[in-house]
């Protein structure tokens, strides 16, 4: 009986023994997740990309300054007419 | 004794001739009476017609009145540049007046006397100021929004040209003048924004009264301030098209 008792017991420590071994020995496991101060080991996760402004295209300006020109010559037209229906009437004295 | 006789002939005569012309006078009186009688019928004749007369131009300017208002309201409808509470107060304008002259013409149809169309006429005019106030108001708005519009526009076209000049810059051009019509730019649409401030809002704020003169000084005040801030706006846009003349590789 006692020997049985020893066994199982012996059984059970072996056991836990071997699971813990494989938890925490296993060279090839995944570090822990989270930020890693203290360690040497050099982060995988990519940078950002430093927010540089964007190059300035001569071109591309004055291409997108013709269409802004073009509205605005649009706009003041449309003044013009809104100004001339706003000029004072014979009938302004009513 | 011929001579006593000669007077009592005369007296004789004259009392007969005072009393023919007395009797004359005094059936002379029914004759005249008809003209007067005809005269009172044709005075409340001229009345009535004066009446219906007033009425009907009374109605006809207030027609005309009616007519602008719709008119103005399919234009603040339409216009695109109007901003959302411009638009709401402009509207709520042209709302009540509809309603309160349409209500007063019902009124001018019912009344019995040229002085009751008189003030009517009068209310038509300083209640309402259609003409003198209402039409300003819209034109004037709707012109001041289109030019925030075209300033948003500038100041958005600004700060890209500046963007390239600094890039030109950067990449050894000479720059100066690009420099100094850039400073120009933001000088008149600063201006532009300056004549801006308050107009539309303070327009709107004006209300219609029997002051015509204190009305017509408050809108030709903002008719000013809206071709000044087009002034400086044609002034920014010639600056914008030199800027992409001087850019242009």
């Amino acid at each position: 009986m006692r020997r049985a008792i020893a066994m199982t017991a012996l059984a059970v420590a072996l056991g836990v023994a071997l699971t813990g071994c494989r938890g925490g020995g296993n060279r090839d496991a995944l570090p822990p997740a989270g930020t890693d101060t203290g360690s040497s080991t050099v982060a995988t996760t990519p940078a950002p990309a430093p927010k540089t402004a964007a190059p300035v295209d001569a071109a591309a300006a004055v291409n997108q300054a013709d269409k802004d020109l073009a509205e605005l010559d649009t706009l003041l037209a449309e003044l013009d007419g809104q100004l001339k229906k706003a000029e004072e009437s014979p009938n302004d004295e009513d | 004794m011929r001579t006593d006789m000669l007077i009592r002939r005369g007296l004789l005569f004259a009392a007969t001739t005072l009393t023919a012309a007395a009797l004359a006078a005094a059936a002379g009186v029914p004759a005249q009476g008809a003209p007067a009688v005809a005269g009172v019928a044709v005075q409340a004749a001229d009345q009535a017609a004066n009446l219906a007369n007033a009425k009907k131009l009374t109605t006809v300017r207030i027609d005309g009145r009616l007519a602008l208002l719709r008119a103005e309201g399919v234009a603040i409808r339409n216009a695109a540049r109007l901003t959302d509470a411009h638009q709401a107060a402009l509207q709520k304008t042209i709302d009540a007046d509809i309603a309160g002259l349409t209500e007063l013409r019902a009124k001018v149809a019912a009344e019995t006397t040229t002085e009751a169309v008189r003030a009517d006429a009068r209310s038509m005019v300083e209640d309402y100021r259609v003409y003198l106030l209402v039409r300003p108001q819209v034109h004037l708005t709707v012109a001041a929004d289109v030019e925030s519009a075209a300033l948003a526009r500038l100041r958005t076209l600004h700060d890209k040209l500046a963007q390239a000049v600094a890039a030109a810059k950067s990449a050894g051009k000479d720059v100066g003048d690009a420099e100094a019509k850039l400073a120009h730019l933001k000088s008149e649409l600063d201006a532009t924004e300056s004549a801006l401030s308050g107009l539309a809002d303070d327009l709107l704020a004006v209300q219609p009264g029997p002051d015509a003169a204190a009305i017509k000084a408050k809108t030709a005040a903002a008719r000013a301030d809206v071709r000044t801030a087009r002034t400086h706006l044609r002034a920014a846009v010639a600056d914008a098209k030199s800027l992409r003349t001087l850019l242009q590789p």
